[in-house]
């Protein structure tokens, strides 16, 4: 049980962390394919004479479309505070020089520090969720090695 | 159990609210993100120091032997601290580079903290050379009240004394708090996350205590 939450604050950390940085190309790959889907159930459920079938494919086209929403409100997330970081960062940061290529330079040092951050916090939080399971197992094996005995 | 629902629903959100949310600060441009982690880092190093201080004191004054294994519980929780002490080091030297040019730069708070590692690092080393000695405990635990004094003086007093390269105290002379409202939301959830975090460590790291000394126990009486 408790490896389970380990497991699952490990892929929370990893979509944390990963997701911000391929967020862009994940909404991509996203937005092209969600709308086949919609388009392909939505038709099929159309043609269908069998209820069931048609029940169960509008079913399935009702949850594809909520997880669409949920999806769509979480990478808005993403989009405001990626797509328009460097223009958050130019207003905050006063980055307002006349020579655009300062800028875009600045912008561009920003970000690879961002990424750097990233990864260091990255593994640190993986560090720690590995020492956290470590405990775990060793708990769990003297724990028996009691009950044997 | 819950704080270990605390830690697993509060950690991410700190990691999301601090790269997400907060929006750089101003001068020290992305780097400042650090901050969500190295300051909550070091604020629960010291919290663990404080904690096996405590549990010095309650052993030295349970001469009853009331409680059970508080020798140990107090090691824990100083083997904690110097996990926690190990990663400001590493997160701040990080931020040191990025922020102004190299690794380490003998600052106060920068010297400050290595001297706290090294009385530490001396805590063990004591710990078990004493191995044998049927003194141990008394002698590691005072050794661990007279840490604790110390404590204080090398994290709060050295760095406000002496010019430092690091900005000013969150909590500084003028008692307010010279941060951005969402920032010092971010930070105040940081900070409970690995408090959270550092009790439930210490939690595992008891009860695997506990279990060692029943084994112990039960391979003596065999």
């Amino acid at each position: 049980m408790k490896n389970k939450y380990i497991i699952s604050l490990l892929t929370l950390l990893f979509i944390s962390n990963i997701n911000i940085i391929s967020a862009i190309d994940i909404i991509d790959h996203f937005n092209r394919h969600t709308d086949k889907i919609d388009y392909s159930l939505s038709h099929s459920a159309h043609f269908y004479n069998d209820s069931a079938e048609k029940h169960f494919t509008l079913k399935l086209l009702k949850n594809h479309r909520y997880c669409n929403i949920i999806y769509k409100s979480i990478t808005s997330i993403y989009i405001k505070n990626i797509l328009f970081a460097d223009e958050k960062r130019t207003k905050t940061q006063g980055l307002n020089n006349e020579n655009p290529e300062i800028n875009s330079n600045e912008i561009e040092y920003q970000n690879t520090v961002l990424i750097k951050v990233m990864i260091i916090v990255l593994i640190i939080w993986f560090g720690l969720s590995l020492y956290l399971l470590y405990l775990h197992r060793k708990i769990s094996k003297l724990g028996k090695a009691i009950d044997e005995c | 159990m819950k704080i270990a629902m605390l830690v697993y629903i509060l950690m991410p959100l700190s990691i999301i609210l601090a790269f997400l949310w907060v929006p750089p600060a101003q001068f020290l441009g992305e780097a400042s993100r650090i901050l969500y982690f190295h300051v909550p880092v070091a604020m629960v190093s010291v919290i663990a120091f404080f904690v096996s201080g405590i549990y010095s004191i309650i052993y030295l004054y349970d001469k009853e032997k009331k409680y059970k294994l508080l020798e140990e519980k107090s090691f824990n929780s100083a083997r904690i601290g110097i996990l926690f002490t190990i990663l400001t080091i590493i997160t701040g030297s990080i931020w040191a580079k990025i922020s102004w040019g190299t690794y380490w730069n003998w600052d106060p708070r920068e010297s400050s903290i290595i001297i706290l590692l090294l009385i530490y690092l001396a805590y063990f080393s004591l710990r078990s050379a004493l191995s044998n000695n049927s003194n141990k405990n008394m002698l590691t635990s005072t050794y661990l009240i007279f840490a604790m004094i110390v404590v204080p003086f090398f994290v709060f007093i050295i760095p406000r004394v002496y010019p430092s390269l690091h900005p000013d105290p969150i909590i500084n002379a003028n008692r307010e708090i010279n941060l951005e409202e969402k920032m010092r939301l971010t930070l105040l959830i940081s900070v409970i996350s690995f408090t959270m975090l550092f009790f439930y460590i210490f939690n595992l790291t008891n009860k695997l205590s506990i279990i060692t000394d029943k084994i112990e126990e039960k391979n003596y009486e065999e």
